[in-house]
């Protein structure tokens, strides 16, 4: 940016002039701005809080479109780069894709604006003019850079590139020639004004119609005219002679005009006699038609026409900067287009920065520019920037784009090819998006997956079953943990269903519980918790023996939380107490091991007695049954 | 893109694309529904000719729905019921007099809300049979509506400990959910009691959620499922509950999975990967007796029997809905535009 630049100013409303404010920026464009009260003032505190943010064109739902369709070709353009070979030709295609997508938005906004009322037309006009100069621009630089050029003569594709943008005068030609009336001029106020547009626009066949239609075209003044467009030498690259061959050539053919006009051969007809000189490369002339031009680029294509037929690119830039300095154009697109003929890319890029599209242009264009490999761009100290160029522009949309609720995937598209900085914006980003329904979290989840950041995947999880246990959801909660795989969490998670057990005896979702499946190895805890669930699921369909020893497994296994100890050891009662013996001797003995190393809890004192009878007792029906059973 | 496929973007997300069929004729018409905007909209489209002979969707009428559309399924030829993800449930009507426009019949408020909170929920899908509605949400909460009905029939509040994300009606009286851990659970509506009939896993090996059923259309006992890790399951319902095939088909989370309605030999599914595939067994002839009397899909893993083609070039934004109508298919996409592929060999 240049150091005289002025910031933008914005009155912050209801600010008395000794009141300070104070900002805090909300996100990557928002910034919040409030009143900072002086210590001991005597002021109302206001809490009032402004939210500023730049206005974003690009967010508008007629330009929404274009953001999609463009971010469709700069991926596929990313797929090309890693293609070996000659890329140029696809390249080529991807530039007019670019631009028949501006093509399909400016037609798009037209007609918006052709239906809207007063107050949208304003800004809808102003993005059409935003969009018609960039797509101006667009097909200059895909002429000069992406194209090749044959022979590099680039008058062909100027001229056709003029027409294409500044069609008016060949439209009233065209309207002109189709009615056929003999003395036009007579009829046709804008006649004249028709000849000279087609003569700038070198549409020469047109201007010869034209003429034949004047009422005086029999005249020999006419006819002299008529032979020397017609003899017109024009510069073909495949017309089988060399520039210098037809620079000969057409020198003769122009020196035998000029004494023809010396000679005052065209004086019946003043308008006439001015486009002959101008075709003769009259430069006066060319000024004076000035007034029938609306760029000054229009007039350079006029005059390389008439006076340098075979310039080359190299040259253009003299020529354009005689023009656009005479003419004294200074719009962004003006200086932005001088810029491109005078193959100063850095200086084009700083111009289109200054066009209000939020950055789409330059971060696509330079993208595009890239991948051709024309990108060279140096900085003060003759250092090759151009990576780090590409890569901020691209990086400064993708983050804009991330900014909406709506197309944080297409940002999020253009952030992960920025190789340096890319994924670590990336990630900060994802984790600033509010997260709404999980359908919306399942798909930023997928972005930080498919970009291998675990430790986003981890924290959005989380933060999920966070969420989800504020609401009262344990099993949702748990998994969401299980979804990121994190252990501490997990253990957190599965000692909520435990306590919520010891407290109110029951266990909450046991249809997530009982089917965890080998999940349940994520944590210890996890795994008491699910094996805890798994006794009562058999002791409630009484299965007790396995029951049992699902229980005898828990006690030992020393995965038991201390506040968990009490209820083990009352959940053995009845099934030490049950008629069958379903406790052996050596479980037994655990029992008793595990009651004197944990059962000093005081919730189980009132039980320890009832709890070393059953064991006692079932020990001796356990002992005499085993007897039995070994001496058969 | 290749031919066949013609794609216009609307500057909305497309969650949803639904034809509305018509009796005798190809239909003309279709509705979307949008996500991720803070004011979504239900769009009603129509096919157009241009000036070049050429189709083109435009827009008849749009609606304005607070929340996400996160399912839209027609009950008759113009009454169709949407879900949102702020737990709500409407029935509108495409009223076409005196000017095309939608017409709200019923709406039922907040059925899906977490209970501690008082939060809405996002109702992550519904289903029809007849004019009986069921919808689930991420509350774990089943609520079964009827058309004509202000007042649930029923509710079953803890169905599910975990988020719901999929149902299907299989027949009048049992439905299959899907949840969040790819618990699959089948539920007898006649019975009083709020448990599951059969509960069974979408797969043992990986536990990843179940994001979307369909039933075969005249064998409504087999049932896919897809998983949030792109894979397909296949169930025979009659037999028991463990899986027919499965098999590792996309690269990401199954979208949705479409039965063609007249041609059952076809199943379509669309993927987060942007892909969109054409299962195909018409080869296999339907007269021909198959000694084994296996169901084609039953087979679809293992042999060479079943083609699979990809309908268009992955698209590199997720592709959220599909729906076919005799050869046409629509599709919509997050990268904000609808897509219709013709002439599809069915």
């Amino acid at each position: 940016m240049d150091e005289n630049d002025s910031p933008p100013t914005i009155d912050i409303p209801n600010v008395p002039k000794h009141l300070r404010i104070t900002g805090n920026w909300v996100n990557s464009n928002r910034i919040g701005i409030y009143k900072k009260l002086a210590k001991g003032s005597s002021e109302k505190y206001d809490p009032t809080v402004y939210i500023l943010r730049p206005e974003i064109i690009l967010f508008s739902p007629q330009l929404r479109k274009l953001v999609n369709e463009s971010n469709g070709v700069f991926l596929s353009i990313q797929k090309i780069k890693s293609v070996s070979g000659d890329v140029r030709p696809e390249l080529l295609k991807h530039s007019k894709q670019y631009r028949s997508i501006l093509r399909a938005c400016i037609e798009s906004l037209q007609d918006i604006c052709g239906r809207c009322l007063s107050d949208k037309k304003e800004s809808l006009e102003n993005f059409l003019t935003i969009f018609y100069q960039i797509e101006c621009v667009w097909h200059l630089i895909e002429i000069l850079y992406v194209d090749v050029v044959p022979g590099d003569v680039v008058l062909p594709q100027l001229l056709e590139w003029i027409r294409f943008h500044f069609p008016s005068r060949e439209l009233v030609a065209v309207k002109i020639l189709a009615q056929k009336t003999i003395g036009a001029d007579l009829e046709y106020p804008n006649y004249w004004e028709a000849v000279i547009g087609c003569a700038l626009h070198g549409k020469l066949d047109l201007v010869r119609a034209l003429l034949a239609l004047h009422s005086k075209a029999d005249h020999p003044a006419f006819v002299m005219a008529e032979n020397v467009l017609k003899t017109m030498p024009i510069y073909n690259v495949y017309g089988g002679y060399s520039i210098d061959g037809f620079t000969t050539c057409w020198k003769r053919w122009q020196l035998e005009l000029c004494s023809n006009l010396n000679s005052k051969a065209f004086i019946v007809d003043t308008n006439l006699e001015m486009i002959m000189k101008l075709i003769a490369g009259e430069q006066d002339m060319l000024w004076q038609f000035s007034q029938y031009t609306d760029a000054w680029y229009e007039l350079l294509a006029a005059k390389l026409f008439y006076t340098c037929p075979c310039c080359k690119q190299p040259e253009l830039s003299l020529h354009a900067n005689n023009i656009s300095k005479r003419w004294q154009a200074n719009r962004p697109s003006d200086n932005a287009i001088r810029a491109v003929m005078e193959s100063n890319l850095h200086h084009v890029i700083k111009e289109i920065q200054y066009m209000g599209d939020n950055g789409w242009f330059a971060a696509h264009l330079v993208d595009l520019l890239y991948a051709c490999g024309k990108l060279k761009i140096l900085d003060r100290d003759q250092v090759e920037v151009s990576n780090q160029l590409h890569e901020s522009l691209i990086l400064e949309y993708g983050n804009t784009l991330m900014g909406h609720h709506s197309l944080w995937q297409c940002g999020a598209s253009y952030l992960i090819h920025c190789p340096v900085q890319g994924l670590a914006r990336l990630e900060i980003l994802l984790q600033s998006l509010p997260m709404g329904s999980e359908a919306r979290v399942n798909k930023i989840l997928d972005i930080a997956r498919d970009n291998k950041m675990d430790h986003i995947v981890t924290s959005i999880c989380k933060i999920q079953g966070l969420k989800s246990m504020k609401q009262g959801r344990l099993g949702n909660a748990l998994a969401w943990a299980l979804k990121a795989q994190d252990s501490g969490f997990i253990t957190y998670i599965a000692d909520q269903f435990l306590k919520r057990y010891a407290e109110y005896g029951e266990l909450d979702c046991r249809d997530l519980l009982e089917n965890l499946g080998f999940c349940m190895m994520a944590s210890d805890r996890l795994t008491f918790l699910g094996k805890y669930c798994e006794f009562h699921q058999m002791y409630s369909i009484g299965e007790f023996k396995e029951a049992a020893s699902l229980l005898v497994s828990l006690l030992v296994s020393n995965l038991t939380p201390k506040y968990f100890w009490s209820i083990l050891l009352s959940d053995a009662i009845p099934l030490l107490e049950a008629k069958d013996v379903i406790l052996s001797s050596s479980d037994c003995f655990e029992l008793l091991r595990c009651v004197e190393a944990h059962g000093d809890d005081l919730k189980f004192q009132n039980k320890i007695e009832i709890f070393r009878l059953a064991v006692a007792r079932n020990l001796a029906r356990a002992l005499s049954l085993e007897g039995c059973q070994v001496e058969h | 893109m290749s031919e066949n496929v013609q794609g216009t973007f609307v500057s909305e997300k497309i969650s949803k694309i639904r034809w509305k069929h018509e009796d005798f004729e190809d239909a003309t018409n279709f509705i979307t529904g949008s996500w991720d905007d803070p004011v979504n909209k239900v769009t009603h489209w129509i096919f157009q000719m241009n000036d070049d002979g050429e189709s083109y969707p435009a827009v008849v009428s749009s609606y304005a729905i607070l929340g996400d559309v996160t399912e839209i399924k027609f009950i008759s030829k113009d009454f169709f019921v949407l879900s949102t993800s702020i737990g709500t449930v409407r029935l509108l009507q495409i009223h076409e007099n005196p000017y095309s426009q939608f017409k709200e019949h019923m709406s039922w408020e907040f059925i899906h809300k977490f209970d501690n909170t008082n939060d809405y929920a996002s109702c992550t899908g519904l289903s029809t049979f007849e004019q009986d509605i069921v919808s689930v949400g991420e509350d774990g909460r089943i609520n079964l509506l009827t058309a004509g009905q202000k007042q649930p029939v029923r509710s079953i509040n803890d169905a599910d400990s975990c988020s719901i994300y999929c149902i299907d009606f299989l027949r009048h009286n049992e439905i299959l959910t899907g949840n969040l851990r790819g618990h699959m659970k089948v539920w007898d509506l006649r019975n009083d009691q709020d448990l599951p009939a059969t509960t069974f896993m979408l797969s043992d090996q990986s536990k990843t959620e179940a994001t979307s059923i369909a039933h075969h259309p005249t064998q409504r006992h087999i049932v896919v499922a897809g998983g949030g890790d792109g894979s397909l399951t296949v169930w025979d319902l009659r037999h028991n509950t463990y899986p027919m095939s499965q098999l590792n088909a996309h690269a990401k989370a199954v979208s949705e999975i479409l039965f063609h309605p007249d041609r059952p030999e076809n199943l379509f599914t669309c993927s987060t990967s942007g892909e969109l595939w054409h299962w195909n067994n018409t080869q296999h002839s339907k007269l021909s007796l198959d000694p084994t009397n296996t169901h084609w899909l039953n087979t679809i893993g293992t042999n060479g029997k079943v083609n699979v083609t990809s309908l268009c070039n992955a698209m590199h934004k997720p592709i959220n809905s599909i729906d076919i109508d005799r050869s046409t298919l629509l599709f919509g996409c997050d990268n904000e535009a609808i897509y219709v592929v013709r002439n599809i060999t069915v």
